[in-house]
């Protein structure tokens, strides 16, 4: 190296032959790791730019950008993180301790753009310990470059940004890494990514036992026992501790696998005794709206299908695959769902080895077929990645982002919250209004916390999540728990996601709201109403058009009309 | 050495119907108003496109096979008509109907020209 770059420096007209390959190969490697670098760039500043688009026009949810900004904000003000959009402690939902790390920021600007800066730097940065492989194993430069770039087109990667926050995306960096530290035979770093990794979801435990399998099975590394015994380890104290922070008595999720078994254990053997429907389950997979067999497709073509050239790196990855594919949650099989963050690092490294086993069988071709085959893989990978992103990525933002309200009027409604609600006070506000308001000891999502729904470690609370058929309480009841409860403001908004509630239980608990002598509006903005606990009932009724005068038995018949009127004032 | 030449030959194949594969579906589903317009499930044009994009591939890839060229052409054009079955869309698969089996004989055809 000293003496190429003597060489260099001089400017000798007889190069040495080694210093002008050397000379060259670091050229390769600087241009490689340039066109990298750029593309990691361009990938965070787009994904970053319509994350904040999506916040800021308040097309972002409660479930889940609100409750991880309110458990981060809790986490940097030293508070315990109970989560009252979620009902629970926040590390009882899911155990995700890497959250500390990022209040770090929060402590000194509480806002959701670190949450969207961490979760697309990481995305962005699994390139680079999948560079760092693909370069060992294929030992060019385009080629590392070619897979890494694949790598950020796969469109279950980049659309799972757009569904507001999750620290389980943080693990892909880490696990890739301890992936790469393995495969170098790098313990110690294998050992410290696994640990970053694991912090950032329970489920990311088993990830890391199963490449300590593959690692001791596979390559015969002994050190890599140490890696399934602490996954393993990693795990089962992640679920006896997660009962305990929720206060439930087992992790509700469990009971997406009721059909397996009740316990982690026995639904491993409700699997293994019944193979053959487990089979047919992998196979098919079917989710929400994909049909059967579609998933593992949408998986696999983006990369071009190379990862079933390692079989062996598959097989590990299959325990992962089965928490989604055996899941009865069929929202687990579509993309643009957080699940598939588990899988990817799989079917990337698959990948490599993949395009390592391809390349190596075109070395017995005469050098100018060798190069034609080596465009032909490269032609394939870049085509299928270039065609999925194309294809497949652009529907799921566009739904994820089709809630976005235009800008002037998002502004205009977080001014308008932020002038009549104190940052300190307790609110109950929907969905899409979380976001701006979740910065708060107690935020919640309506008809919370006087109608518990989707709130709780229940797995009741769950269902409600998906089925969203909870039915309104009768108006006195709900009454008097809002007498009961002690929560400052409510906000309603005639037309916004509705979500945990179907949309006539919204309006009808709406209503109820509204028609409770306990708080009076106080503000109105278009189809935007708050409502003050102890403010006065009759001047709010003035404040939209209803005489305060009314027969009580009119009343909530002329509220029903107003908020009828209200629904029917577009943007 | 025979088994390396079985994998490169296995390799060949599998890659090429993929790139194949994922030709058509993209132009299956970049350009469908070619079938909707059609009375039979694909338009001639459509066909026609589809067939030469095999017909290139098969004719590219042929001096990297050592496999009979008849064979080769069979294979791959089966393995384009597999991927070509690529996921429409992020909730369905490209439906298959048994005109996608034009690959085959343009995988031949490609192979053949390639022989020469």
């Amino acid at each position: 190296m000293a003496r190429m770059n003597l060489q260099g420096f001089i400017g000798s007209s007889r190069k040495h032959p080694l210093s002008v390959t050397m000379g060259d190969a670091e050229r390769r490697r600087w241009i490689s790791i340039a066109a990298l670098s750029v593309a990691c760039g361009v990938f965070v500043a787009y994904f970053l730019w319509l994350q904040l688009r999506r916040y800021e026009q308040l097309g972002a949810y409660a479930f889940d950008l609100g409750i991880f900004q309110q458990a981060v904000w809790l986490m940097a003000h030293g508070e315990t993180p109970f989560v009252t959009v979620r009902g629970m402690n926040i590390l009882g939902d899911h155990f995700t301790p890497i959250l500390y790390l990022l209040a770090i920021p929060y402590r000194f600007w509480a806002h959701p753009f670190w949450l969207f800066l961490a979760q697309t730097v990481a995305l962005a940065a699994g390139a680079l310990p999948l560079y760092r492989m693909a370069l060992r194993h294929t030992g060019k430069e385009w080629a590392a470059t070619t897979i890494a770039i694949g790598y950020l087109l796969h469109p279950a990667l980049f659309t799972m940004l757009l569904f507001d926050f999750h620290p389980v995306l943080l693990s892909v960096p880490f696990v890739l890494w301890a992936m790469e530290a393995a495969d170098e035979g790098r313990p110690v770093q294998f050992a410290i990514a696994s640990v970053f990794a694991m912090s950032c979801k329970q489920e990311v435990a088993l990830a890391i036992a199963s490449l300590g399998a593959y690692m001791a099975f596979i390559r015969k590394k002994r050190w890599a026992w140490w890696g399934v015994a602490g996954g393993i380890l990693w795990m089962a104290v992640a679920l006896k501790l997660m009962p305990l922070l929720s206060g439930a008595e087992r992790s509700a999720y469990l009971a997406f696998y009721s059909r397996w078994g009740e316990t982690p254990l026995g639904i491993l053997w409700g699997i293994l005794s019944r193979p053959l429907e487990a089979l047919k389950e992998l196979v098919f997979c079917q989710g929400h709206a994909t049909a059967p067999g579609v998933y593992p497709l949408l998986l696999l073509v983006p990369f071009a299908f190379f990862p079933l050239l390692a079989p062996e790196v598959l097989l590990f990855g299959l325990p992962n695959y089965a928490l989604i594919a055996l899941s009865e949650r069929v929202i687990f099989r579509e993309l643009g769902y957080q699940y598939a963050s588990t899988l990817l690092p799989w079917l990337a490294v698959a990948s490599v080895l993949g395009w390592k086993r391809l390349l190596r069988v075109g070395d017995e071709l005469p050098e100018r077929l060798r190069r034609r085959w080596q465009v032909f893989v490269a032609l394939t990978w870049f085509v299928c990645a270039a065609f999925s992103a194309y294809r497949y990525g652009p529907p799921v933002i566009q739904r994820f982002m089709s809630d976005m309200l235009p800008t002037k009027e998002a502004k205009a409604i977080v001014d308008f919250l932020n002038r009549h609600i104190p940052p300190d006070a307790s609110v109950s506000a929907p969905t899409s209004l979380i976001p701006p308001l979740a910065h708060r000891k107690r935020v919640y999502l309506f008809p919370n916390p006087f109608q518990q729904v989707a709130f709780g470690p229940s797995v009741e609370a769950l269902r409600q999540q998906i089925e969203m058929r909870a039915k309104p309480l009768p108006e006195q009841e709900f009454h008097q728990r809002m007498r009961d409860q002690n929560v400052d403001f409510i906000v309603l908004k005639a037309r916004t996601s509705f979500w945990p509630l179907g949309a006539d239980a919204y309006d009808t608990l709406a209503i109820h709201a509204l028609t409770s002598p306990d708080y009076g509006i106080v503000a109105v903005y278009k189809d935007l109403l708050i409502l003050k606990r102890g403010s006065n009932f009759a001047e709010g009724l003035k404040r939209v058009g209803i005489n305060p005068n009314i027969p009580k038995e009119n009343l909530r018949k002329e509220i029903q009309s107003v908020w009828e009127r209200l629904q029917g004032l577009g943007w | 050495m025979r088994w390396r030449s079985v994998q490169l030959n296995a390799a060949v194949l599998f890659v090429g119907g993929v790139l194949a594969g994922v030709l058509i579906a993209a132009i299956r589903t970049l350009l469908p108003q070619w079938t909707k317009l059609a009375i039979l499930p694909y338009s001639l044009p459509m066909l026609i496109l589809e067939g030469l994009i095999v017909v290139h591939i098969a004719f590219w890839l042929r001096p990297l096979t050592k496999v009979h060229w008849a064979a080769g052409g069979l294979i791959l054009g089966l393995m384009a008509q597999i991927a070509s079955l690529f996921p429409y869309d992020i909730h369905t698969l490209l439906p298959y109907h048994w005109s996608a089996l034009v690959t085959v004989p343009a995988a031949i055809i490609g192979m053949a020209l390639g022989e020469t």
